[in-house]
């Protein structure tokens, strides 16, 4: 049945991950932190993927992408549009990370370089993947500003990252992961560190690259809220396994799995409607 | 469970022992392969200049007019040779192992007691109280040591406990800057926030708090500390200002050796070896103890 | 004896400022953290702070506890300025109002056991009990908030977040305060484990007849425990009033717009 309907997609079809595992070496011994997690993308959609620490949300998409510390290494397939992200080369990987998917991190405070000015920081990524001349790079940079909508005056390109508010640096983090027209974003609890009227103004812009810009979003998340409002799909992870999946109302509504039961009874009650 | 064995539940949990930080860094130490090797050469060298000379045959300040100048033979006894007066060479190492060895931790010794203290202080109570400490140790860093010791020798004379004295005096000051940044960023920290919440007093708090949380860095750089308090020995006995005959130290020698480096190398080559192996060693050992206690993987 | 609705902490015209680093150049501007507070807070309920990051409600727990000292402002505990409190009437304050803070790990002396951690108010502050009686007292806290025997002599890295946390609230509990001051005690915890430290929260404060302040910048939170809300914005007072008005009826629009900003975990059918 799931074969069918990923074939009926399969023009739809982004990234296809099967039988992910990821394991570590670590002074207690191996550790698996990922284990056999099997999961689809298709264009234009937003996957949610919730989970509690340990999980191992973080570390799926981290070994996707490459971004794996060196005492851990992983096994399986993760096909990008007909290209094994897993068996590739990291000549290869680092072609399509930054370019076509992005990467956002939890923390904005560190993700940025302290040094570098943010018209600096948002123009190298084109120099370097589109090999765009500086003043050209510019040029795109203050489309991007405009698609996160931060002014894109002077001032903002001049300035330097300690200069700005925690909402706007993770907005800086989305226009340079947008530099390159990405067809994946991977927001790794992009609103964790930020507050509730921020992050309420990052969720409207996840939204807006989705439907608007067809750009097919990842978005991990420990907050029932965020994917609730955000995700079209999506998978609840515990102790590195996928225990249930589905539609985002399926699940939130009407959960099969005992831990994701006990997830959402653990939630506040908040407001009806 | 009623309250006998509720009693005993209690007595079988306290038998339970945690996993200290110290276990982990002990462990990461040993796993060191430098660290450890450099651990078993310093230890064996300290042993062997503190009972060596018990078992050899020569004394150090034995001279020997009949002998001067032998390189080094095994049938004479002189393993590794003789100096100008006919002295042994390898009793006078090892007595001058004794001496840089024991300058090196009696002076660290010294300078981290005043360090740690006067950095806690500057850096728990901040304020003027420490902007006016800090000034204190910035002129003396300012102040030409070498001069300041010489002034000392002359004035005192060349007694071994002013070289201890002098060369404390100095350290004392890099200890005590490192201590007062440590002190300032640990302050931040919430556990110290609670304990003053709690109603602990601030010598309390220095005390159970600070000081065993500022024991990692310090201990590293007592390491590194250590090998720079020799080398200061060295040098000024080098230049003729360090103990006084017939006492000796691995400067003292390095510096007689150097002026007959060309007929008798031997004078020079020893003991600038069982300098540079264990000041080595020293360093590697603090490397260790650093990357021990204060890994990065995490 | 503590009235029911008694009034046990007043703060009046609380104001902290201090002044931003001045570069070479640029003048110094004034930082007002906290703009003219006040609050009363009454015996057996629990107030909820919220807002956002520099809204002044971390400061003003601080404040309360003067580890922070304040600009200008009158603090009262049961009526007395505690600005008049002699060194010993300050101690035995401390005594009474406790804090727990956000970072699980951060609250603990990562060199002392667990064991040492709960037993150092009981040195501050009963040190005429025995070593025996200091025991029973330490084991029973742990009971209380739901830690293990086990624990007594581990380390804090080698428990979870929430042991952890558990750990701050024996601590803050083993002398039987009046008043917990709880500042993002759950923000740092994955989400069931926060679920199991508020309950542990509400079942503490009947058994010790506690009165509590609780500060967060979660509006589900805040909504699910406290009875009363003030609303912080930039060191301002927005709003002062019972949790139910608040939510079913804001008045403010920064408090409306809070309220809105809060992802529902309920999904829109698709």
């Amino acid at each position: 049945m799931q074969s069918i309907q990923k074939n009926i997609k399969n023009s739809n079809l982004l990234l296809e991950v099967n039988n992910l595992n990821v394991f570590f070496d670590t002074a207690d011994g191996k550790i698996q932190a990922v284990k056999d997690v099997n999961l689809f993308i298709n264009k234009g959609e937003c996957l949610g993927i919730v989970g509690e620490s340990g999980s191992g949300k973080t570390q799926t998409f981290f070994s996707i992408t490459g971004l794996l510390s060196s005492n851990g290494y992983c096994n399986g397939s993760a096909i990008f549009k007909d290209f094994d992200l897993i068996s590739a080369s990291e000549d290869k990987k680092r072609e399509y990370l930054g370019k076509s998917i992005g990467f956002i991190f939890q923390d904005p405070m560190t993700s940025l370089t302290p040094h570098m000015k943010i018209g600096e920081q948002l123009s190298e990524i084109a120099t370097f993947h589109d090999n765009l001349s500086k003043s050209e790079a510019l040029k795109r940079a203050l489309n991007v500003l405009d698609i996160v909508k931060l002014p894109k005056s002077r001032n903002l390109i001049n300035s330097y990252p300690h200069e700005l508010s925690g909402g706007m640096k993770q907005r800086i983090m989305i226009a340079i992961s947008l530099m390159c027209s990405p067809e994946l974003i991977i927001a790794d609890e992009p609103t964790t560190a930020l507050d509730v009227t921020t992050q309420s103004e990052i969720l409207n812009i996840f939204n807006d690259l989705q439907k608007g810009m067809g750009i097919s979003i990842v978005l991990i998340s420990h907050n029932i809220g965020v994917i609730a409002e955000t995700s079209d799909r999506v998978m609840v992870m515990k102790g590195g396994k996928v225990v249930e999946k589905g539609s985002t109302f399926d699940v939130l509504t009407s959960p099969k799995d005992e831990y994701t039961k006990h997830l959402l009874s653990c939630i506040p009650p908040w407001l009806e409607g | 469970m009623n309250k006998q064995e509720n009693i005993k539940a209690i007595e079988i949990s306290k038998t339970l022992k945690g996993r200290s930080l110290w276990v982990d860094a002990r462990r990461r130490l040993f796993l060191n392969k430098a660290a450890v090797i450099s651990l078993f050469t310093l230890i064996i060298i300290s042993i062997v200049s503190v009972f060596g000379p018990f078992f050899l045959q020569y004394n150090f300040s034995d001279t020997d007019w009949g002998s001067i100048y032998q390189p080094p033979s095994f049938e004479t006894g002189h393993y590794l040779g003789t100096d100008g007066n006919g002295r042994d060479l390898l009793v006078r190492i090892l007595h001058g192992g004794r001496l840089s060895l024991s300058i090196g931790l009696i002076a660290t010794f010294v300078s981290v007691f005043i360090g740690v203290l006067y950095g806690t202080i500057a850096g728990f109570f901040g304020g003027k109280l420490d902007i006016f400490m800090m000034r204190i140790v910035e002129i003396l860093y300012a102040m030409p040591y070498l001069i300041f010791v010489i002034i000392l020798m002359v004035v005192f004379g060349r007694n071994i406990y002013f070289l201890f004295i002098a060369i404390g005096a100095v350290e004392w000051l890099t200890m005590a800057r490192i201590v007062r940044g440590q002190t300032i960023s640990l302050k931040e920290k919430e556990f110290i926030e609670t304990s003053k919440a709690l109603g602990q007093s601030n010598t309390l708090i220095i005390v159970k708090h600070i000081i065993p949380n500022l024991a990692g860095p310090i201990i590293v750089y007592i390491t590194l500390m250590v090998p720079s308090v020799i080398i200061l020995e060295s040098f000024l006995s080098f230049l003729g200002l360090g103990v006084q005959e017939p006492l000796t130290s691995w400067g003292v020698l390095i510096s007689e050796g150097s002026r007959e480096m060309e007929t008798a190398w031997w004078l020079l080559i020893f003991p600038g070896s069982f300098m540079v192996i264990t000041l080595a060693s020293l360093n590697f050992i603090g490397d260790g103890l650093r990357d021990a206690i204060d890994p990065k993987e995490y | 004896m503590k009235g029911k609705s008694e009034e046990i902490l007043s703060v009046d015209n609380l104001k902290l400022y201090y002044p931003e680093s001045a570069g070479l150049f640029k003048s110094s501007n004034t930082i007002k953290a906290v703009d003219d507070v006040s609050f009363k807070l009454i015996n057996g309920e629990t107030l909820g702070i919220v807002g956002e990051s520099g809204s002044g409600k971390s400061s003003i727990c601080r404040l309360i506890l003067n580890l922070v000292v304040k600009t200008s402002g009158k603090i009262s505990w049961f009526g007395n300025d505690l600005d008049g409190y002699t060194k010993k009437e300050m101690k035995d304050f401390r005594k009474k109002v406790q804090i727990i803070f956000q970072d699980p790990y951060g609250s603990l002396d990562p060199r002392m056991t667990i064991g040492s951690i709960i037993k150092e108010p009981l040195d501050i502050f009963n040190g005429q009990l025995s070593k025996q009686e200091k025991e029973e007292k330490i084991f029973q806290l742990m009971n209380d908030v739901g830690l293990s025997n086990d624990l007594f002599n581990r380390y804090p890295h080698e428990l979870s977040g929430g042991q952890c946390q558990r750990v701050g609230i024996a601590r803050a509990l083993i002398n039987e305060p009046s008043v917990l001051i709880c500042d993002e005690p759950v923000s740092a915890l994955d989400l069931s484990i926060q679920a199991q430290i508020l309950d542990l929260l509400n079942d503490l404060k009947s058994k010790y007849n506690l009165t509590l302040i609780f500060v967060s910048h979660d509006l589900s939170v805040i909504k699910a425990i406290c009875d009363k809300v003030l609303v912080l914005k930039h060191g301002i007072i927005i709003e002062n009033r019972n949790t139910d008005d608040l939510f079913n009826n804001p008045k403010d629009d920064y408090t409306k717009k809070l309220i809105s900003s809060v992802p529902s975990p309920i999904p829109l059918a698709k």
